[in-house]
């Protein structure tokens, strides 16, 4: 496991016994975390993995403040989600690129960081997040609008819009499930060389296996009904991990071990259906 | 053309492929995008309509040669507006006036409480119910009410004209302000962005599109407004509305129509106003965005 630089702010997520119970329409209650466990270290990128309804993006939003557990702990650096957030010390990046279409691509990266200054954390300033633009291959669509660009610059631009607040915890909620192959992979390396440079503690939602095993130190399997964490698989591959590292055998076999875990989990939401 | 031809012919020829984005030179671009712009004076743009305005010009000829007593000919009502164009003028402006000022009062109110309503739901539940009775209730019943209370100056003109453009202005912009999506939220929420600064660069902004489609809506309802309350405060010095309700007291048919037709090239100005402002400010929406 790449160990994680110690000298660098990024700080650890400790999840104790985190439950979160929600009332449907007709007054039933659905169980979607049952009893979490997780420990992220510093500077530590982990995927969650598993199949839809199994709590993975409720384990996202109670990181990230906007949900409140309904018993258990969570904390973010030795704060609540909900205190981090106002230290403007996460980064979120949703589903969708969630721009604002009025805006150009650098005011739409540039505005989360104008905002709540009583935090006083210093985000980039405009030229570096116009070079981080750049990095992201965004140089030529800074002064565009996002009804402008493709589905993978949008997302592109979510990503640099995270980034540019110099996060310590980096939040992402399957952020290129709606992109082809290609531009994933694309993406995805970028995500990498980004992170590679900024570094950060990242919780990474996602249903791919590849992209779990690609990008992260550990991948946390669950399982719905109710969500709950069955395995957390240590990812011992190389950094940086490039194109090649995808064919390799390692690689190969983790994608298998995770494949199988998956299918433990999703045969066993079926059955207590 | 014939040299960006011989251009790709030549390309080919080398085994290269074109390249997949041409732009033509600055010149051409210019030239191109004026004839688009002046494609408006083209026949087929304005020819339809023309032809429109010449086959009810048509039938009001036949219906007035029919029904004396219904419809002017169409000579006298023209002759009414050029034999006195000072008085069509005047007129118009003050029903203007009061349609406008009335809109404005009520495009603040309607503003502010749209923000209030939807930040405080409990303030939501207090006003939306009173808004939507006085949306139902017939301001042409209110209009007298409102002359007895106020007399035949031009207060009553306004809080009608106010009335009626209210209720379109609060539902659309409440709505608007609600329509920010959840990922955009979610992402402010994380930066802990302050209620006001959520109002400012999230919900107002995203409101524009429903304000607009709103005021499409009430630029020419204020101008009906205004005129409601004149014809209802008969007695009152100027107007269109006043105007309309003297001259159909003295049978005098032509000049009802004149001052009908200035009210309805004055409600289409206001529309065409609206929509101007609205291609420029609501440039990024999608209902400003050509397709192709």
């Amino acid at each position: 496991m790449s160990a994680p630089t110690p000298d660098e702010v990024s700080c650890a997520i400790e999840i104790a016994g985190a439950r979160r119970v929600y009332e449907l329409p007709d007054l039933s209650r659905l169980l979607a975390l049952h009893d979490v466990h997780l420990s992220v270290a510093a500077g530590e990128f982990v995927s969650v993995i598993g199949p839809s309804g199994c709590g993975k993006s409720t384990l996202l939003r109670l990181i990230a403040g906007l949900e409140e557990p309904d018993g258990g702990s969570i904390s973010v650096g030795g704060l609540t989600p909900a205190r981090a957030a106002g230290a403007k010390m996460l980064g979120f990046v949703p589903q969708t690129p969630a721009l604002l279409p009025w805006l150009s691509v650098l005011r739409n990266v540039a505005l989360p960081t104008r905002l709540n200054r009583r935090a006083a954390r210093p985000g980039a300033t405009r030229q570096e997040l116009e070079e981080l633009l750049r990095k992201a291959g965004l140089g030529d669509a800074m002064h565009k609008l996002p009804s402008q660009l493709s589905g993978g610059m949008r997302q592109r631009v979510s990503i640099v819009r995270a980034f540019g607040l110099r996060p310590e915890v980096l939040l992402m909620d399957e952020p290129f499930s709606a992109l082809d192959e290609f531009t994933r992979e694309a993406l995805q390396q970028q995500l990498l060389d980004l992170w590679g440079e900024l570094r950060a503690t990242v919780v990474f939602v996602t249903h791919n296996i590849t992209e779990a095993v690609r990008l992260s130190d550990k991948v946390v399997v669950m399982a719905p009904k109710p969500g709950r964490v069955v395995d957390v698989v240590d990812i011992d591959l190389p950094r940086p991990r490039d194109q090649e590292l995808i064919t390799s055998e390692a690689f190969h076999d983790y994608e298998i071990a995770l494949r199988d875990r998956l299918r433990d989990a999703f045969e066993h939401g079926l059955e207590s259906a | 053309m014939t040299d960006r031809l011989a251009e790709q012919g030549a390309t080919e020829h080398a085994g290269v492929l074109p390249p997949s984005t041409t732009t033509p030179s600055p010149g051409t671009v210019r030239r191109r995008l004026m004839l688009r712009r002046l494609r408006i004076l083209h026949p087929a743009y304005w020819g339809p309509f023309v032809v429109m305005l010449l086959v009810l010009g048509l039938l009001w000829r036949m219906g007035a040669h029919r029904w004396p007593y219904l419809l002017p000919p169409l000579s006298e009502v023209g002759s009414q507006l050029t034999d006195d164009p000072g008085f069509f003028v005047h007129n118009a402006w003050v029903t203007l006036r009061e349609a406008l000022l009335g809109l404005g009062i009520a495009f603040v109110c309607a503003f502010v409480i749209a923000v209030v309503v939807s930040e405080l739901p409990l303030a939501r539940r207090a006003i939306m119910p009173v808004a939507v009775v006085l949306n139902v209730t017939p301001l042409v019943a209110i209009a007298p009410a409102l002359v007895v209370a106020f007399g035949f100056g031009v207060v009553p003109k306004l809080v009608v004209t106010a009335l009626i453009c209210f209720f379109p202005i609060l539902i659309n912009t409440a709505v608007g302000l609600r329509s920010v999506p959840g990922p955009v939220l979610q992402v402010y929420r994380t930066v802990h962005a302050s209620r006001w600064e959520v109002l400012r660069h999230l919900r107002a902004p995203t409101a524009l599109p429903y304000v607009f489609a709103s005021l499409q809506i009430v630029f020419p309802l204020s101008v009906i407004g205004a005129v409601v309350a004149e014809l209802s405060a008969a007695g009152s010095a100027d107007g269109l509305g006043t105007t309309i309700q003297v001259a159909s007291g003295r049978n005098n048919l032509s000049l009802v129509w004149a001052a009908i037709f200035v009210l309805a090239i004055m409600g289409a100005l206001l529309l065409l106003l609206v929509s101007v402002v609205q291609r420029r400010v609501l440039h990024w929406h999608e209902s400003s965005q050509r397709l192709a």
